[in-house]
């Protein structure tokens, strides 16, 4: 093999050839099988239609088509055995994500099969699909069709409002979602859908709404300390301020405060800057250093919003 | 036995340490004619890695004797080599277990069955102890030598799972990214945002961003950025890992180069070998030999050949008067020369055979501490058990080295040890340490070049954390040798790529069949 201690190895000219050729022969030999499954559509056997359209679709799970095919196969099946099939699809997903965990085509299949089953809810399902999103959550805490899915599977699951597992249900979900900030605080998903689940535990339990928010405001100036650039953080911190809290339930002491100290050590943070100019607004107070603020963020340090700065003054 | 072994070559290199066997695989790379000995029966030389038995074997040192050789003529000058393994002195293995199950019949009751050495040696393979322990930065250094030369398909790796700190008279994990920063409750807010500052600054400003700051210390520099002494050790010991009397440009690149690493292969800056540090020179020998170069254990090695009139390294002998001549260079490890013995730096090195981690954990751990303080120098602390296959299950290996080499050293291991143990508190105790071996090993980086042309001394292993040392120096000797832009460690083919011949078209086979024939 080797001559002089120098090895043949093929250029990269040669290799960029090889490759043209692998994809070449693939993308003919998915054309014809695509070709043959359209032709046969109304005609053929669903079992067979099924069969053929889980081959292509495990390599090119983003073939609608094919899905809107499997579809109509499968509603095609009798009763006693959709049930079964039905179950089959959800491991046939699990494989096409494989693939491409965000396809959407696959998250939404997986949610039309779950609808299908809807007659004949079963518990464990719905809780190993929850266990199926944690996975895939953890190999990308980003993949917004998951939470998406996720949020579809926790309204399935969720108790009845008269039930006395309401409460600890929201509660282990704003547990869950803790952890998922406790990760990453960039997690704007984590972020979003714990002010959804707030919103629905204090609707439920209103007694706790001073102890809750106070530790969500907590929660929210610590990720807002650790990093003042990260956007995620700041919007949720407004939202609880105006949304949640209120202008009355503002304190100058404990919210205002801290933000003012944060701006001394980060000057020129927009986020920080835009924050205390809409505090100061609804407190009415430091009225001349709101608007010198406004005008910096329009002119220096935002200029892209600049309009939006300008109708706040 | 070294009939056959043909006495002409390019380059021969003598010791399979780190530096010696990174220059075999670059010049065997270039195909280059490679003899690579090793008067050893073992790879790595000072950077080996054993198995208990081997390690028992090893404290064992046999004195060599010295052969007289008379040269071939009155230009040729005979230079006899040292015995290697002198550069570890002062060898100490004792342990804190009984021999076998019988002694322990006549000994106190305990609760539990106490372990003996006969038990352990049956579990001698399943060690792997390092004389030089080390980790790897994921950016930098090795790994990118590893990667881009692709020797990384013979070796694997595990994450430095769990960094230390003291603090608080315990010990503590280091607070490095975002999310540890974030999740800390040990750390006010202000802080948090002052230390996330520095860090944000460290991975994105460039050195030269810093101006005059560059030269001053560290510690002031930090300092000037509000940060208050909790959060000064924290980044100079934990995350650039260098003394207080360091410069802010050495803090800087060094944060930098933890701070990147972060996130590269998972979330510490990491990695450690599986198998033990061992694995890493084998990797590199193997190299060699897929390129055509010679490894020779056990190489009955008598002196080193030299043309006094051109004060020129011409080869080497073996005890049985053979020679072997190198057109191009004579790579040797520091440790054959007798001019060592002149050395006076040594590292302390410290390793205990432990039934118990320093700190509870759910899941298995690689752990690393560094213990320093603002007037000594850093102390490293590397914890391995069954995770990286270097201890079996319930055991671990602990690890204690200075950063620094020390001259005229006492023994200062029960110092270290008792330090350790204050730390430790009631999880981690002198019970749980069933064996120690310590050695000091002498420290030959800051020993002179050779004087001899064509003659290029390696050195050994320093006290620092990292291998850049070696992979500079082997690097920087590699253009000595071949100044003509050869590349060093070129990427090696993969598999796939390579173009077997069919046999039958060379001349070469054509010339075997003939001489068959006529057999």
């Amino acid at each position: 093999m080797s001559v002089h201690g120098q090895v043949k190895v093929r250029t990269s000219a040669e290799q960029k050839a090889a490759r043209e050729r692998e994809r070449a022969e693939k993308l003919r030999l998915y054309l014809s099988e695509y070709e043959n499954i359209l032709t046969n559509r109304q005609t053929a056997d669903p079992l067979v239609l099924l069969k053929s359209t889980e081959n292509v679709l495990s390599e090119h799970p983003d073939c609608f088509t094919l899905w809107n095919v499997r579809r109509e196969a499968l509603l095609k099946i009798d009763h006693e055995q959709e049930k079964d099939f039905l179950e089959k699809e959800l491991s046939v997903t699990q494989r096409c994500l494989q693939s491409n965990p965000k396809s959407y085509s696959c998250w939404y299949q997986r949610q039309w099969c779950l609808k299908q089953l809807r007659e004949k809810f079963n518990v464990n399902l719905y809780k190993n699909e929850l266990g199926l999103c944690k996975k895939y959550l953890e190999l990308d805490e980003r993949n917004f069709h998951c939470w998406a899915y996720r949020y579809y599977l926790l309204e399935q699951l969720c108790p009845p409002t008269s039930s006395t597992d309401l409460e600890p249900f929201y509660d282990q979900e704003l547990e869950f979602l803790h952890a998922t900030i406790g990760r990453n605080l960039s997690n704007y998903s984590a972020w979003h859908y714990r002010s959804k689940y707030l919103d629905k535990l204090l609707d439920q339990s209103p007694a706790r709404r001073s102890a809750v928010l106070s530790l969500e405001w907590e929660l929210v100036l610590n990720a807002v300390y650790t990093d003042c650039w990260d956007q995620a953080a700041w919007f949720y911190l407004r939202w609880l301020l105006f949304k949640q809290l209120g202008s009355d339930a503002i304190s100058e002491d404990k919210h205002i405060k801290p933000l003012e100290e944060l701006d001394e050590v980060e000057p020129r943070n927009r986020w920080c800057m835009l924050a205390l100019c809409q505090l100061w607004k609804e407190k009415k107070i430091r009225d001349e250093k709101r608007k010198c603020y406004l005008v910096q963020l329009a002119n220096e340090i935002d200029c892209d919003r600049a309009q939006f700065y300008r109708d706040q003054i | 036995m070294l009939e056959g072994l043909p006495r002409e070559y390019d380059v021969i290199v003598v010791g399979t340490g780190m530096v010696e066997s990174i220059l075999g695989a670059a010049c065997a790379r270039i195909g280059k004619s490679v003899l690579h000995i090793d008067v050893n029966d073992y790879y790595g030389s000072e950077w080996a890695s054993f198995s208990l038995d081997a390690l028992m074997e090893w404290t064992q040192k046999q004195e060599t004797a010295e052969i007289n050789i008379d040269p071939h003529d009155e230009h040729e000058k005979i230079v006899p080599i040292s015995n290697p393994k002198d550069v570890c002195r002062n060898v100490q293995l004792k342990w804190n277990i009984p021999e076998t199950k019988e002694e322990t019949e006549t000994m106190e009751e305990n609760a539990s069955k106490p372990m003996t050495l006969d038990v352990l040696k049956k579990q001698s393979r399943k060690f792997n102890i390092d004389l030089t322990p080390k980790l790897y930065y994921a950016s930098g250094g090795l790994i990118d030598l590893l990667v881009q030369s692709n020797v990384a398909k013979y070796c694997e790796f595990k994450l430095v799972s769990r960094l230390l700190l003291e603090r608080n008279g315990q010990l503590e994990n280091v607070p490095s990214s975002r999310a540890d920063i974030f999740n800390s409750n040990d750390i006010s807010l202000i802080d948090k945002r002052l230390l996330m500052k520095v860090i944000m600054n460290c991975s994105s400003m460039s050195i030269d961003d810093l101006n005059e700051d560059q030269n001053l210390p560290f510690v002031e520099y930090l300092k000037k950025q509000k940060l208050n002494d909790k959060l000064c050790h924290l980044i100079l010991n934990s995350i650039s890992m260098v003394d207080y009397t360091a410069t802010t440009k050495d803090g800087f690149i060094k944060a930098k180069r933890y701070l990147d690493s972060i996130g590269r292969y998972g979330n510490s800056p990491f990695l450690f070998p599986l198998y033990g540090n061992g694995e890493m020179t084998q990797a590199f020998c193997r190299l060699c030999a897929v390129f055509g170069g010679i490894q020779f254990l056990r190489f009955p090695l008598a002196a080193f050949t030299l043309n006094s009139s051109t004060n020129q390294c011409t080869g080497i002998i073996a005890t049985t008067g053979e020679r072997f001549h190198a057109k191009d260079a004579v790579i040797c490890n520091h440790a054959y020369m007798k001019s060592i013995s002149e050395s006076q730096n040594t590292i302390h090195r410290i390793v205990l055979l432990t039934n118990q981690s320093i700190k509870a954990s759910e899941k298995e751990e690689i752990t690393y501490l560094r213990l320093s303080s603002p007037d000594e120098t850093g102390i490293h602390v590397i914890e391995v058990g069954y995770g990286p296959g270097c201890a079996p299950d319930g055991l671990f290996l602990l690890y204690l080295f200075p950063e620094k080499s020390q001259t005229h050293a006492g023994d200062n291991t029960d110092k270290i040890i008792e330090r350790l143990l204050k730390l430790t508190g009631d999880h981690f105790t002198r019970t749980n340490i069933l064996g120690q071996f310590t050695f000091d090993q002498i420290e030959t980086i800051s020993l002179p070049p050779s004087s001899i042309d064509k003659l290029f001394l390696t050195h050994g292993p320093d006290g620092t954390i990292d291998h850049d040392a070696a992979v500079n120096t082997a690097r920087n000797l590699f253009h000595e040798i071949y100044s003509n832009g050869e590349e060093f460690l070129a990427r090696a083919p993969d598999p796939e790529d390579i173009v077997i011949e069919d046999p039958s078209n060379t001349d070469d086979t054509s010339t075997t069949k003939t001489e068959n024939e006529t057999l």
